[in-house]
């Protein structure tokens, strides 16, 4: 189908091909998931057990209605010492503490590195459980980096990554 | 035969009459609206001033962003945890058309202070903009953590023109007793065609994706020389490079796939008098999809030469 030019005595059936035409145009797009990925990320550079919220936080608001789809945590280890990462998505308020209305379940992932190496974390894909997670347009965020055990030194960089999606027709 | 969505069906024999011919214009009109209210494309970018001293130079404080499309700042969001020294405030701002101005105080070591502003910014297509802050201190002082989020909102449809509103042009009327006229109807479904066009195009995914180090040594721990990008299928356009290194302290930005291969790099030489700059390099790859698996991330990286240290060094990455 294609808009037909229209001249002289104007046909019924060309005037509805090309309303029909723009129409099913619409449609087609509108059918479309139109996915569209963001990330909001960090990093931490010398992680330790007492590292504080200033250097551990990222703090954001949601840009659009956003499918949570991966966590994705990466640590440069120093040394043979194990250590112990977490990554945590949880909500918060407009000051800055817990909310857990919006994200009941916050997500989180963790890797353990005992070399000197760069060690990643299992990426659980969130976005395939059973009820899909959303982190809602306008409603603030807070993606947290701590350590779990309790060895000495520090963990050289840590990385933290959110991967969140929209969908076209959820906008 | 498939049904017809057109809730105007027009009979041959049929008087053409204006009434049922606006109603069809404007149920158009209406769908079409809809639709082209969906295709804006929103995204964040962090710019990161973190340790910033009274000692920096004016470079230090400034990010530049050259995007090969349009884009509008809707909402800034700035944060601040401590600063050192006699620090009263910090204020963000930028060079893009219409924005705001965004003002942040200190509040205590561990505490965050944050301030954000909603604005309807814009910058048009291949136009350096800059995203800075400037801080108010009487004396000496050293910056803790301190970052941005911006949001940015940008429209494939339009990719490449000046920044505008998905607009869908009013639905023509023809009045009663109006002779119908084809070159009429021609001229707005043509101005529809348009817009559909646009708006069937505007189904990819914008990004700016922004990777900075300060202070770099000499040489680069593998530890903090690259960030890592989910493979998410993006479409990776083109990279901007940009030094503030002194002369014989060059740096090369990467983009690489998984395994760190690269796939484009592009060089900003030290200079004498930076920011020395390489904007636009084509890079022109695509990545695959699987964002859950992590060996199939692609990194953006910096690597450098020289001995000096770089006060600041970042790559930008343009996707689609």
């Amino acid at each position: 189908m294609a808009l037909i030019t229209l001249s002289g005595v104007i046909r019924s059936a060309d005037l509805n091909n090309n309303f029909e035409d723009k129409i099913s145009a619409i449609d087609t797009v509108n059918e479309e998931p139109g996915i569209r990925d963001v990330y909001y990320n960090f990093n931490c550079k010398a992680l330790a057990t007492t590292s504080t919220q200033d250097v551990t936080t990222l703090d954001f608001t949601a840009s659009d209605f956003l499918q949570v789809i991966t966590l994705g945590l990466s640590i440069w280890n120093p040394d043979a010492t194990s250590r112990t990462a977490l990554l945590t998505l949880s909500g918060i308020d407009v000051l800055g503490n817990a909310l857990t209305t919006f994200l009941p379940n916050p997500p989180s992932v963790s890797v353990t590195g005992a070399a000197a190496a760069e060690f990643n974390a299992v990426r659980t894909n969130i976005g395939a459980q059973a009820i899909p997670m959303f982190l809602v347009k306008g409603l603030a965020y807070r993606l947290t980096l701590a350590r779990t055990d309790a060895n000495a030194g520090v963990i050289t960089n840590a990385q933290a990554v959110l991967v969140a999606r929209s969908f076209r027709r959820y906008l | 035969m498939s049904l017809s969505r057109n809730v105007v069906s027009f009979q041959p024999g049929e008087t053409l009459t204006p009434t049922r011919l606006n109603r069809a214009w404007e149920r158009l009109y209406k769908d079409m609206a809809q639709s082209t209210a969906k295709r804006l494309n929103r995204f964040p970018v962090r710019f990161d001033w973190t340790g910033l001293t009274n000692a920096s130079t004016a470079e230090e404080f400034i990010f530049r962003i050259k995007a090969p499309w349009a884009y509008r700042v809707e909402y800034v969001e700035f944060v601040l945890f401590n600063a050192t020294g006699t620090v009263t405030s910090v204020q963000f701002s930028t060079t893009l058309v219409n924005a705001q101005t965004v003002t942040v105080a200190p509040a205590g070591a561990t505490t965050r202070a944050l301030a954000s502003a909603v604005m309807v910014a814009s910058a048009a297509a291949n136009t350096e903009i800059q995203f800075s802050i400037a801080v108010s201190a009487p004396a000496g002082y050293t910056l803790g953590r301190c970052y941005a989020i911006v949001h940015f909102v940008a429209d494939r449809g339009n990719a490449g023109l000046s920044y505008t509103a998905p607009t869908v042009a009013d639905a023509p009327r023809f009045a009663s007793g109006e002779t119908v006229d084809a070159a009429k109807l021609n001229t707005a479904f043509a101005t529809y065609e348009t817009t559909s066009t646009r708006n069937t195009a505007a189904d990819r995914n914008l990004r700016i994706v922004l990777f900075s180090l300060r202070s770099i040594a000499s040489p680069i721990l593998a530890s903090d020389a690259d960030m890592r990008l989910p493979a998410d299928a993006n479409r990776i356009d083109s990279m901007d490079v940009v030094n503030l290194g002194s002369a014989t302290n060059d740096v090369t930005g990467h983009v690489q796939s998984g395994g760190r291969v690269d796939v484009a790099t592009a060089t900003a030489a030290g200079s004498a008098f930076p920011p020395s700059k390489t904007q636009g390099h084509a890079v022109t790859n695509t990545q695959g999809s699987a964002p859950t698996a992590a060996g199939n991330d692609y990194f953006v990286a910096i690597s450098r030469v020289g001995a000096g240290t770089i006060p600041l060094a970042y790559v930008v990455v343009y996707c689609s």
